[in-house]
């Protein structure tokens, strides 16, 4: 890893450099929430935060997006091609991003997703925990590649990791310093420090297997209280279910072809033509979320927001300790 | 490339199978795998996984399509001459060449039927590459069999033993029970095997309506038929094909598997060790 050093006051030097690289995304506080959004001025970000409301996959995963257009019968494929920045992005939202390039940059690649990948630089950031946070348990406290820039607050100064190539060449820039030993030596104090913080602990040995033979009444009662309404889904980091539609124009002539996050919760999620279902009971579709985050690898990155925005009141972390067994 | 863009396939002619299936020939070159499938698009109204229903050894390649959905509806409607977008072949297919040398049972329930007709087919072009070839087929009644002529013909033949089941009698079933006691009968699809002498060394294919499965998997699991011998192509919702848009997943906890790219076919031992795979 390469390592650079950014004064605090320089910082809108390196905003403004990133600026003229694209449209930069940041989290800015609206209404009490937190969200990534496209941003001007480096006053507008909120640098020390807890958790946005949806997590930056929604830049290049967006909740809806046109893949296809056509015309008679013809199609053709819709790429927007933005060179964008996320900036201030978390440990466990850089981990959620390379949980995501492992299903969309797997082959065969999905060139919506690749293609605003690489253009999209990601700058992350160190982040303020809560009780919620346990990303130190599932591997995913600490992020060690998928960014260009990650910045560590070392109170008047950024810890700067460079991760990539344009990474490298932003931090030859003449407002950043050489970073050595000591620098690193206080960063790695420092994450020691916010680490620390992350109280939370998720037990995840042999969960794969809980989860397979779990009995329905078991199911029943870690399920009870879900409204199957899909929120987890949505603000979840690493979910990737879509769903496609076609759209027509007025005059029938012309459409396209649009595809919109999906959600495993919701009842249509493995219906198919004719009627039949796959899961159509919310205790099977509990099933297959836990499955999909923590039954057959890990996931899920601990961030938390599953549990923050249910609407039912359901700890994902209490949930998972009931199918262990032990007592919430 | 663009693995979500289809590509445009003239369809060649359009012909009613039973009054809610049709068979429609497309004019696109694919060296397909039996069992594999496609996603095929009708321009406005979306996209839909349609298994292949002909062998690679045949042209041009044919689709078999229930009308079920708007996709599927919209099919019906489209006449030779019209264009649809394709994407595929995707899935496994089944393994034609490991299964060489061996017997083949296939096992279908109705529109199952479409997806084995490609391995009847397959084999039926290496004859010699194949030991004994069985069919049992369920239907429902007479007017909802597929491929009619072509199985008539077969059960005639040599080439391979037809057995049917049938579950409401009509004037055409009854007279085949009749003329061919030894391998038709009333009653669903397991009643055949009844009359069927079951080599441990066969391959089973089996396709089906979901429900199927779990009672053919029993029989043939009762008979001591070996697992890792037992093919079985799934029906999921396989919106994206690629293993990226998760509708179509399956089982739980430590095996979990895509059917559109882990599958759709998976093997007895798939079905033993998949929660919920064959229901």
């Amino acid at each position: 890893m390469r390592y650079a050093k950014l004064a605090k006051a320089d910082l809108p030097k390196l905003f403004q450099s990133l600026k003229s690289r694209g449209e930069v995304f940041a989290p800015v506080e609206e209404g009490g929430k937190v969200t990534f959004r496209k941003v001007d001025d480096l006053k507008e970000v909120k640098l020390e935060y807890t958790r946005t409301l949806l997590p930056p996959k929604k830049l290049l995963l967006p909740p809806e997006e046109e893949i296809l257009r056509y015309e008679g019968e013809e199609y053709r494929e819709s790429f927007e091609g933005k060179k964008a920045v996320l900036f201030g992005v978390h440990h466990c939202d850089v981990n959620g991003l390379l949980k995501l390039d492992r299903v969309f940059l797997d082959s065969p690649r999905d060139e919506y997703y690749a293609r605003r990948r690489e253009n999209t630089l990601v700058v992350g950031i160190s982040c303020v925990p809560d009780r919620y946070c346990f990303c130190t348990s599932v591997g995913s406290g600490y992020a060690t590649t998928g960014f260009d820039l990650f910045l560590h607050d070392l109170g008047r100064e950024y810890l700067v990791r460079v991760g990539s190539g344009e990474g490298y060449r932003l931090s030859k820039e003449g407002y950043f310093q050489e970073a050595g030993k000591k620098e690193v030596e206080q960063a790695a104090r420092m994450e020691e420090r916010r680490m620390g913080k992350v109280r939370r602990r998720i037990n995840l040995a042999g969960m794969g297997d809980l989860i397979e033979t779990e009995g329905k009444e078991g199911w029943e009662e870690v399920s009870a209280k879900c409204l199957a309404c899909g929120t987890c889904n949505l603000v979840c980091p690493t979910c990737q279910c879509y769903d496609v539609s076609d759209l027509l124009t007025l005059d029938v002539r012309k459409g396209s072809r649009v595809r919109r996050w999906d959600s495993c919760m919701l009842k249509r999620h493995a219906l198919v033509a004719g009627g039949l279902n796959f899961r159509p009971t919310v205790v099977e579709r509990t099933v297959n979320r836990l499955s999909c985050k923590v039954g057959e690898e890990v996931r899920c990155v601990g961030c938390g927001r599953c549990t923050v925005y249910c609407p039912a009141g359901i700890d994902f972390v209490e949930m998972l300790s009931a199918v262990r067994g032990e007592a919430r | 490339m663009n693995e979500l863009l289809p590509r445009q396939a003239k369809v060649l002619k359009v012909e009613e199978q039973t009054p809610i299936e049709k068979l429609l020939q497309l004019d696109v070159n694919l060296n397909h795998r039996p069992g594999q499938f496609l996603e095929v698009s009708v321009a406005g109204v979306g996209e839909a996984p349609i298994s292949i229903c002909s062998s690679p050894t045949r042209k041009p390649l044919e689709v078999c399509v229930r009308r079920v959905g708007r996709v599927t509806a919209a099919l019906h409607r489209l006449s030779p001459g019209a264009k649809v977008g394709i994407r595929g072949p995707y899935g496994n297919g089944f393994p034609m060449e490991a299964m060489k040398g061996s017997d083949l049972i296939l096992i279908s329930g109705g529109l199952g039927m479409a997806p084995l007709r490609g391995v009847l087919q397959y084999a039926l072009d290496h004859r010699k590459d194949y030991g004994e070839l069985s069919l049992l087929y369920g239907i429902r009644d007479y007017t909802l069999m597929l491929f009619k002529d072509e199985i008539m013909k077969l059960m005639d033949s040599k080439e391979c033993r037809v057995y049917l089941s049938y579950e409401k009698e009509d004037e055409v079933c009854k007279n085949l029970k009749k003329k061919h006691p030894e391998c038709v009968c009333e009653g669903v699809v397991t009643k055949l095997f009844g009359m069927v002498d079951l080599n441990p060394e066969a391959y089973a294919v089996v396709c089906g309506p979901p429900v199927m499965y779990r009672f053919v998997f029993k029989e043939l699991m009762d008979r001591n038929f070996p697992p890792e011998r037992i093919y079985m192509t799934m029906e999921r919702r396989m919106k994206c094909g690629i293993g990226k848009c998760r509708h179509c997943v399956v089982g739980a906890g430590t095996s979990m598997r895509y059917v559109c790219k882990d599958g759709p076919v998976f093997t007895g031992v798939d079905a033993l060790q998949i929660k919920g795979l064959i229901g």
